[in-house]
């Protein structure tokens, strides 16, 4: 009866067989595992181009931004027409089907992928419960 | 190989030596890190694995500041909590909350061999919040200083010790509660 006490006491304290590791793992479980991790690993290797490309990109943006302003200022300086802007529209602009955007939606972004990001963010799991 | 072992072959330009020595010393450990907090076998197979590119790839930011040992719990310990994370952000669309598909784990885990008691204690771990998890493993199944954690966690120590005070009377509780 004391003895029970005790353990009603600090349970924690008392039954130390609750230290103990109650996980087993497979039969050589450790050396399959150490060599897994081990594998080589190489450096990924850098070309030419990949050093280049960030800088290149940059440079294609900055060029678009100075075209598409160009472009925009010497349309601005006419007199625009709702056919010139529809006719615009339909040559320039690139325009998806619905089918298409649920298409990419799940060929490139999966569930993985957004938490990922809320996780970048520092959105917690707690707070988007309870914004629900 | 001792900790100090393997920073000496690092400095010494012998990475990949180093990195196999921390193979050696650490696999086992963290995989049963890792494991209080997963429970789940594979998932747990499947975290190390990333735990250890992570290490690697983090090899040339070690400046010896901390130990050796710390600085790849941190590691890990990040990991942990990352995954943790994710689980949370997935129960949000399933009927489960993310500590009952951890207790559903234990309970159908075929490489869980406690008794009845152990079984309830690593429930209840898991109910607790994520850092009252972490600070609970490390102490009372790791026995680690509180300075230790302090460094894994990054969390100064009267946090930590007041954590723990909250965990373990949970924890207690809990068991009581099936007595």
């Amino acid at each position: 009866m004391e003895g029970m006490d005790k353990i009603k006491k600090d349970i924690l304290a008392e039954i130390t067989s609750l230290r103990e590791n109650p996980y087993t793992v497979p039969e050589g479980h450790f050396n399959d595992l150490k060599a897994q991790v081990r594998r080589p690993r190489k450096e990924p290797v850098v070309t030419l181009w990949g050093k280049l490309a960030p800088y290149a990109s940059l440079a294609a943006v900055f060029v678009s931004v100075f075209a598409a302003g160009s472009l925009l200022f010497n349309r601005n300086e006419l007199e625009i027409t709702q056919e010139d802007y529809f006719l615009f529209s339909e040559n320039y602009l690139e325009t998806y089907e619905m089918d298409d955007a649920y298409h990419i939606a799940d060929a490139e972004i999966g569930d993985n992928d957004i938490i990922e990001y809320l996780i970048y963010t520092g959105i917690t799991a707690e707070e988007i419960e309870m914004s629900e | 190989m001792t900790d100090k072992e393997i920073i000496q072959l690092y400095s010494d330009g012998r990475e990949e030596e180093a990195f196999n020595g921390i193979v050696d010393a650490y696999t086992e450990r963290l995989y049963w890190h890792v494991r209080r907090f997963l429970c789940c076998h594979e998932d747990t197979n499947d975290l190390v694995q990333d735990i250890f590119i992570k290490i690697w790839a983090a090899l040339p930011t070690f400046r010896g500041e901390s130990q050796l040992f710390t600085w790849i719990y941190r590691i890990a310990t990040n990991e942990v909590l990352n995954h943790l994370r994710k689980q949370k952000f997935k129960a949000l669309v399933s009927l489960d909350s993310a500590s009952e598909i951890f207790c559903r784990k234990i309970d159908e885990d075929p490489y869980f061999n406690g008794d009845h008691l152990q079984r309830e204690l690593h429930k209840a771990i898991q109910r607790l919040p994520e850092k009252q998890r972490i600070v609970f493993s490390l102490r009372y199944f790791d026995e680690m200083k509180y300075e230790e954690i302090s460094e894994i966690t990054d969390t100064t120590v009267g946090a930590l010790k007041a954590s723990y005070h909250h965990a373990y009377n949970k924890v207690k509780d809990d068991l009581l509660k099936i007595l």
